[in-house]
């Protein structure tokens, strides 16, 4: 398990390090920790969140503007 | 109160009082009354109503109440339902909030037998266009007020040996004014729908005990608009899933997908997802967690990958004391998210102080956006009923702070 988790180590920071920075921001949910308190879809303003299949918050890219309301109100700080 | 808000509130009340007599059921239900303050210096204007009108909301502090039910039990042998609702009223204020005056209702059924499941959920929000803002939308050039939603949800899953099957359906409607803001303060303001529909699969396979692979595709089409907002994608990606004993578990997925859609990004089409859970216990006391999410695409045009976003996240929790209603913990973490300017560190800890008194505290700094602390003090008169009060004040890097006092009941039934 450990030589799986030097492997994964590696590939984040391959990934990190490795590739130039895209411009826009992109927010996404971590689902692990959402809570599906649904706070984050009462504060869009632009109606790109709901609760997707496994009933956590997903985020329509293409209506996200990319205010960052979300990441503020979310008291899980599950959004990314 | 609209004519809208008003049936459906009715008709929340009707099935709740009407519930409460049925045995078998569950609730849960919070009610608090809140206390809404701010340091700000300036009034704010504001558009809000029916007719659109301009209004000024002074830096005095406002109250309301928030009322959550939530309803369970079971309809018929295998059938399940769940009724959750949220019921904000409250007066407006600076707080960082689209409507003051809202109600969130969802109702879920499910259906279990055995290998396949099925969850039909309808949900809707209505907003009291009175205590509703009119948002503006920058890159639209114009302000919506958000006044009704409905979600109409459908999810079907079923597992045939080692292969298994996810479809989900989901109609959404947002009912909305859209306002036109004229030099004179003339507003001239339109109703509009905004309808989409979206559509997932996934098929997948264990592949041993631990690894699975699955491929998935999503289809969203804006009903609305031609096929400028449309998005669809093809994933195919591998997991991971290990318990490796009583203190070890690894989850790990890699995901790409190639995306098609017109109004985000090109350099997106090829889009790799990786996710890491590595949960680790040092005897029964101390447990904590590291997530890693990074998201990174690939671009045919420039023949390079773009790194969109990483996600660090490390969580460690001592629980000192084992007790019958809350354990006493403390709780602290960090999360590094640079793309999004999302780094913060944060803490909690929860205090058993004496005859069923609890006391709870913690602190969120996030360099980028806010920090925030909070105190709540909460007496349980029985194992299932409580009374609480609680303060949270956030500090906003880029607007006024704000206080929220709650003095609240929650009931478990
Ligand atoms: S606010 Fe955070 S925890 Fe709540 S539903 Fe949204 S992502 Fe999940
Ligand atoms: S960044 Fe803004 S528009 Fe995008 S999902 Fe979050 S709140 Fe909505």
């Amino acid at each position: 398990m450990k030589r799986r988790l030097i492997y994964l180590i590696l590939l984040g920071i391959l990934l990190y390090f490795g590739c130039e920075k895209l411009s826009n921001p992109e927010y996404n949910i971590d689902t692990s920790a959402c809570n599906s308190c649904g706070e984050c879809i009462q504060i869009c303003p632009m109606d790109a969140i709901e609760f997707g299949p496994d009933g956590k918050a997903v985020i329509d890219q293409t209506k996200c503007n990319q205010c960052g309301k979300c990441i503020t109100i979310c008291p899980k700080d599950a959004i990314h | 109160m609209g004519c809208r808000m008003k049936k459906n509130i009715l008709l929340l009340l009707i099935i709740v009082f009407t519930q409460l007599h049925l045995s078998g059921l569950t609730q849960w239900m919070q009610v608090s009354l809140r206390n809404f303050s701010t340091n700000a210096e300036h009034d704010i204007d504001i558009i809000t109503g029916d007719t659109p009108q301009a209004e000024t909301i002074d830096t005095a502090s406002k109250g309301g109440i928030f009322w959550q039910h939530e309803i369970s039990g079971n309809l018929y042998r295998n059938i399940t339902f769940t009724l959750e609702n949220d019921l904000l009223v409250s007066e407006m204020s600076h707080e960082f909030k689209n409507s003051f005056f809202f109600n969130d209702a969802r109702f879920k059924f499910y259906y279990r037998n055995g290998s396949q499941y099925l969850k039909l959920q309808y949900a809707n929000r209505t907003c009291n266009p009175a205590a509703t803002k009119f948002l503006n939308i920058p890159d639209m050039g114009h302000n919506t007020q958000q006044q009704m939603i409905h979600n109409t949800a459908l999810h079907y899953k079923g597992n045939h040996g080692r292969f298994h099957i996810s479809l989900y359906g989901n109609l959404r409607n947002l009912d909305y004014e859209y306002l036109t803001i004229e030099e004179d303060e003339v507003f001239e303001s339109e109703s509009a729908w905004d309808n989409d529909i979206y559509s997932y699969a996934e098929f997948s396979c264990n592949i041993s005990d631990q690894w699975r692979s699955f491929i998935s595709g999503y289809y969203k089409d804006d009903l609305n608009n031609s096929d400028e907002f449309d998005d669809s994608n093809l994933g195919i990606g591998l997991e991971f899933d290990n318990r490796f004993d009583f203190f070890n578990a690894l989850k790990t997925k890699v995901v790409y997908y190639n995306n098609n859609f017109d109004s985000i990004d090109d350099e997106k089409d090829h889009y790799f997802l990786t996710e890491a859970r590595y949960t680790k216990r040092f005897g029964n006391s101390l447990t904590g967690f590291v997530t890693y999410i990074n998201r990174s695409c690939y671009d045919d045009d420039q023949s390079q990958f773009f790194r969109i976003s990483n996600m660090l996240r490390v969580h460690a929790k001592y629980t000192y004391q084992i007790r019958n209603l809350k354990d006493s913990f403390i709780l602290t973490g960090v999360k590094y998210n640079p793309e999004n300017d999302g780094n913060l560190i944060f803490g909690e800890v929860n205090q058993y102080l004496l005859k069923d008194i609890y006391l709870t505290a913690g602190a969120k700094y996030a360099s980028e956006l806010f920090s925030t602390c909070f105190v709540k003090c909460e007496y349980f008169i029985t194992p299932l009923r409580s009374v609480w009060i609680n303060n949270k004040f956030t500090d906003f890097n880029n607007k006024p702070a704000q206080n929220i006092i709650s003095l609240g009941t929650t009931l478990i039934f």
